[in-house]
């Protein structure tokens, strides 16, 4: 487990990081999502061990990661813009992260670039972006490492490649419990993928919460009622959080239990009446609406 | 496998790892270390082999062994290579820390920070020791397959390479610290040319400030102080390989094979070379621990640093620029001051402009901390008017009395070379040691006060009625707090005999000159270096030389004696040398290892007849009966650019032995040269004087004696020079 306590982080004037306390748990997939600027690839460094913050506590398996090879085995960073040394091909590169990574699967990395089509003996810097998101998530996977920390990494990869990448975790975090932590701008490349999302905004976590327990406890119906008075009798009682008007068609983002809410409209006959899924973007709406932040403007664009 | 193995084989899996990322720089290492040490020593060797002819008669083998130590011993040029490698894998070794790219990537790998920074400063250094110590050990080879193999030559470039590691640690730590403090390649440059250069600026511009506004600095002493450039590791490494008297040797097996055989002159330059690594690497490493990983791609990574760069910078470049301006117009110019004002606030605020520029890498940046420019400009503004004015009166300073120990009064006229490596300088800094604090105090007023006088008559072309050509002394106090203070004197032709006799006519002067050189040191001399010593003496009758340690013993002594008897102030001031005897030791290559000439004084009775006994003696001062003619010209001839040509030259003949006399009595010789030869007692002195005399004197042919070993000298001239005022009445008509 990662455990990140009042961590502060400034550049010059600039607070980058602003006393951020999150825990990221093994056996799910941490999103961590917001805007550019929001502090996510600063705090992804200072979790890898490259900053080292002005304030707070990063545990990673209640050890601290700063200059700690011990710690830093168990953590590969998939940064946005990944370094490959001049001239390398995925093999030279596979050979460097073997006498770094002492767990690193080596039959493996030749299995998986034969599988992504990347040629061993190609260099690298005449790959596509794309294709050295690939060779990086392959060399990340392969290191052993427990923690994966993937700064934007989903950006340049295809459709068919982002789905082969998740299968891929996936497959690691049963097999052995591994805790991809992904970073995004955009929450509509997290939605399918991550089991907890946190909401980093101008350097302070907004909110970080399971995904399911946000699920669970949101719901979205469409509703058209017969009267005035039915409406006010079936939202007696609701926290309705937000609501939207088409004509007769009422759409309510109500927080509270699924049978709760059904339960409040069967006291009345509605002329139409249907609970609907919930993406991502609306349970990041609602809530951050909630609290004041209009996400639309920053995650959403 | 032990731990000790394990951690080895890791060691070397690390090396071989950061090497594979270097193989530019290894590649040129290797390169360069085979053209210079093996290519360049093949062809050196050739070359030698291919000369048919040497007039050393030196046989092949060891003129072979004579030009490999020149090429790869300690006057090896690749000392240029081994300074450009350290700065070079410096730079390169810790480019990683200037993008965040390679920041994010070494920095989130497994590996402790201070293994990473020890690993490439290791691995630089392999860089640098396998392909040079493999190029020595090729050389030494080539050398013994082509039969000029020798112990001493052998030795001799080991410990040149031993030289040159540690002067390749220090220059490598050095350039470490500078990169370190470095945010990007260009300012890890710069921060290169910042630490190895700072000292040298500083020291030349107080250097150049010094002579130009003191009268009374001892500019002598440039090359000792200006090169004492300690934060430079070039400095000790040329220290270590001059004191190890090899460097500009007239011998270098002799040399060479006295650095071989450890002799420690040469080892505190390498000893200090290795504190400065020592020293240079704890700060870089202090440095490498505190310097964040997002100070990538800043210019310098903590703003005290460019603050110190600047200040440290700007001031002299200001200082520098003013200093042109006052060669350009000299003192005396009309606006000279404003100009240097106006300059030194230009330069100040173009550095600033540059220097936040480079900072920021934005141009819109360049008036950041603008209100350093008017601190930085008051600074240098404040320098300035300290070195103009004298303000801390360094041209007025002589010691209190009690403050003194000895002194030493170096006549920059005397010259001798040879002894134990040193000049005539080095001599009398070391021997000299006078004692009469109260007369040198009141010479130096007097010195230093017309040496003031003489700097304002220059800039204000302000002379009187003659021109006081004046002598021109060092004067060094030795402290009783263990300083050494020296002092340029201008001792004017007025200055009181008196005065001056006590303190030159005392055993102490005289033994802390040539003439306390004894026989011993001379014969020490000649026999370490395989030298043949050669007394001969020389005057206008002629010239003779014997060949014997003997007699350098016999003449010393009554040369000695003569001197404390005779020798004074009143007199050689006066009176000319009547001749010279010169002692010189020689190879038999004919390169001279000691040369130590002595001027002859007609008082110095007891050497004429120890020379007179011994066939060395043809004469003294000539008689007219000596001389066939006297030829005197007048020359008025002067040339400008609007009139060219003007003038003429008068000459007369003078044959008439009552003409020659008077001329010969108003006159003197000027073919010797003696220290305290005043030439202010000379006609040549009168500044308004529309010409200047010559007197030439034509010996008689048959009172010459064979000159020298090259033949009879016939067209011997003896030149004279008129006393002040005392041109005889029958030449007057001359002057026109």
């Amino acid at each position: 487990m990662i455990e990140i306590s009042h961590l502060e982080k400034c550049f010059g004037d600039t607070k980058a990081v602003a006393d951020v306390t999150l825990d990221i748990k093994e056996g799910e997939v941490f999103g961590l999502v917001g805007t550019n600027g929001a502090g996510k690839s600063t705090l992804l460094r200072m979790v890898t061990g490259i900053l080292r913050p002005d304030a707070g506590t990063i545990l990673v398996d209640e050890r601290p990661v700063y200059d700690n090879p011990a710690v830093k085995e168990q953590i590969f960073f998939l940064s946005d813009d990944a370094y490959f040394f001049p001239n390398a091909t995925p093999v030279i590169m596979s050979r460097y992260y073997e006498a770094v990574y002492p767990r690193f699967d080596t039959e493996r990395f030749a299995k998986l670039t034969e599988i992504f089509h990347l040629e061993g003996r190609r260099k690298v810097a005449e790959f596509s972006k794309g294709m050295k998101k690939q060779l990086l998530v392959i060399l990340g996977l392969c290191s052993g490492a427990k923690y994966l920390l993937c700064d934007e990494t989903f950006d340049g990869l295809d459709p068919v490649m982002r789905q082969s990448v998740k299968s891929l975790f996936a497959q690691d975090m049963t097999d052995r419990g591994l805790v991809p932590v992904i970073a995004s701008h955009n929450l509509r490349e997290l939605e399918d993928i991550c089991d907890h999302v946190g909401l980093l905004h101008q350097g302070g976590v907004l909110l970080s919460e399971d995904l399911e327990d946000m699920k669970l406890g949101l719901q979205k119906v469409q509703v058209v009622f017969a009267s005035d008075e039915d409406r006010e009798h079936a939202l007696e009682g609701l926290n309705v959080i937000l609501t939207e008007q088409r004509g007769k068609l009422m759409t309510y983002t109500i927080r509270g239990e699924r049978e709760e809410v059904e339960a409040h409209f069967r006291k009345v006959t509605p002329v139409f009446f249907e609970v609907l899924k919930l993406s991502l973007e609306e349970i990041f709406i609602s809530e951050t609406e909630v609290v004041g932040y209009d996400i639309r403007k920053f995650i959403l664009g | 496998m032990t731990s000790a193995n394990s951690s080895l084989v890791k060691f070397a899996k690390e090396q071989r790892a950061i090497t594979m990322r270097r193989l530019p720089l290894l590649s040129l290492s290797i390169l360069m270390y085979f053209l210079y040490d093996v290519f360049g020593t093949v062809m050196a060797i050739q070359r030698e082999r291919s000369v048919t002819y040497d007039y050393t008669m030196i046989p092949f083998p060891v003129r072979g062994a004579q030009i490999v130590s020149n090429w790869m011993g300690l006057r090896s040029l690749s000392f240029v290579i081994c300074s450009v490698g350290a700065i070079l894998l410096a730079i390169q070794g810790f480019a990683w820390l200037y993008k965040q790219q390679t920041v994010d990537f070494y920095e989130s790998r497994p590996e402790k920070r201070s293994t990473r920074f020890i690993n490439i400063l290791v691995n630089g250094f392999l860089i640098y020791a396998i392909p040079s110590l493999t190029g020595v050990l090729v050389a030494v080879l080539l050398a013994a397959l082509n039969g000029c193999a020798a112990g001493w030559l052998f030795a001799e470039m080991l410990v040149s390479w031993v030289y040159q590691t540690a002067l390749f640690l220090a220059v490598y730590a050095m350039s470490s610290f500078a990169s370190l403090l470095a945010g990007t390649v260009v300012t890890a440059v710069l921060m290169n040319i910042f630490v190895f250069g700072i000292e040298e600026l500083i020291r030349l511009t107080v250097y150049f400030h010094r002579s130009a506004y003191y009268a009374t600095y001892d500019s002598l002493g440039l090359d000792r102080w200006v090169s004492q450039n300690f934060t430079a590791p070039w400095y000790h490494y040329f220290a270590g390989i001059l004191k190890a008297g090899v460097w500009s040797a007239v011998d270098r097996e002799y040399g060479a094979a006295l650095a071989a055989q450890g002799e420690a002159a040469g080892l505190p330059g390498c000893l200090v070379n290795l504190f400065i690594c020592a020293a240079a690497f704890t700060l870089s490493w202090f440095i490498y621990r505190a310097r964040k990983a997002e100070s990538a791609g800043r210019a310098l990574i903590w703003k005290p640093v460019e603050d110190v760069v600047k200040c440290a910078s700007v001031p002299f470049f200001a200082l520098c620029g003013a200093l042109f301006v006052y060669w350009i117009f000299g003192r005396r110019g009309k606006g000279e001051l404003s100009v240097v004002i106006l300059t030194v606030l230009l330069i100040v605020f173009v550095s600033c402009l540059v220097l936040e520029t480079v900072f920021a890498f934005n141009l819109r940046k360049a008036l950041n901390r603008w209100y350093h420019m008017p601190i930085l400009a008051a600074a240098a503004l404040l320098i300035l008017f300290v070195y103009r004015t004298d303000f801390l009166g360094y041209d007025r300073w002589v010691p209190q009395p009690e403050q003194v120990e000895s002194a030493w009064l170096l006549n920059d006229s005397v010259y001798f070379s040879g002894l134990q490596g040193g000049d005539s300088r080095d001599y009398v800094v070391d021997r000299m040691r006078l004692k009469n604090t109260q007369d040198l105090i009141r010479l130096a007023e007097i010195g230093q006060d017309h040496c003031r006088k003489e700097r304002w008559a220059e800039e204000t072309e302000t002379y009187g009625d003659r021109y006081d050509y004046s002598q021109r002394v060092v004067i060094g106090w030795r402290m009783k707090n263990g300083r050494e203070v020296t002092r340029v004197l201008s001792i004017p032709g007025y200055i009181e005999p008196a005065l001056m006799d006590r303190i030159i006519a005392t055993p102490e002067y005289i033994d802390g000159l040539y003439a306390g050189v004894t026989a011993e040191e001379i014969l020490q001399t000649a026999e370490d270096n395989d030298a043949a010593l050669t007394l001969s003496c020389d005057t206008v009758f002629g010239n003779a030389e014997l060949r014997s340690a003997d007699a350098v013993s016999e003449f010393l002594a009554r040369y000695r004696q003569d001197m404390l008897d005779h020798y004074s102030y009143s007199y050689v001031s006066q009176v000319p040398p009547v001749g010279e005897v010169d002692i010189n030791a020689e190879k038999r290559n004919r390169m001279s290892v000691l040369s130590i000439s002595y001027p002859l004084y007609d008082n110095f009775t007891r050497t004429i007849d120890w020379l007179n006994d011994n066939d060395l003696w043809y004469g003294g001062f000539l008689q007219p009966g000596d001389i066939s003619v006297i030829e005197v010209s007048y020359d008025t001839r002067n040339w400008d650019e609007e009139d060219g040509e003007t003038g003429s030259v008068t000459t007369r003949i003078i044959d008439s032995e009552q003409e020659m006399r008077a001329i010969l009595d108003n006159a003197n010789p000027t073919g010797y040269y003696s220290a305290w030869d005043s030439y202010s007692i000379y006609e040549d002195a009168r500044v308004d004087a529309p010409g200047y005399w010559s007197v030439e004197a034509h010996p008689k042919k048959a009172r010459i004696t064979p000159y020298s070993e090259y033949g009879e000298d016939e067209n011997r001239v003896v030149y004279y020079r008129f006393l002040f005022d005392r041109v005889p009445a029958f030449l007057k008509d001359m002057e026109g």
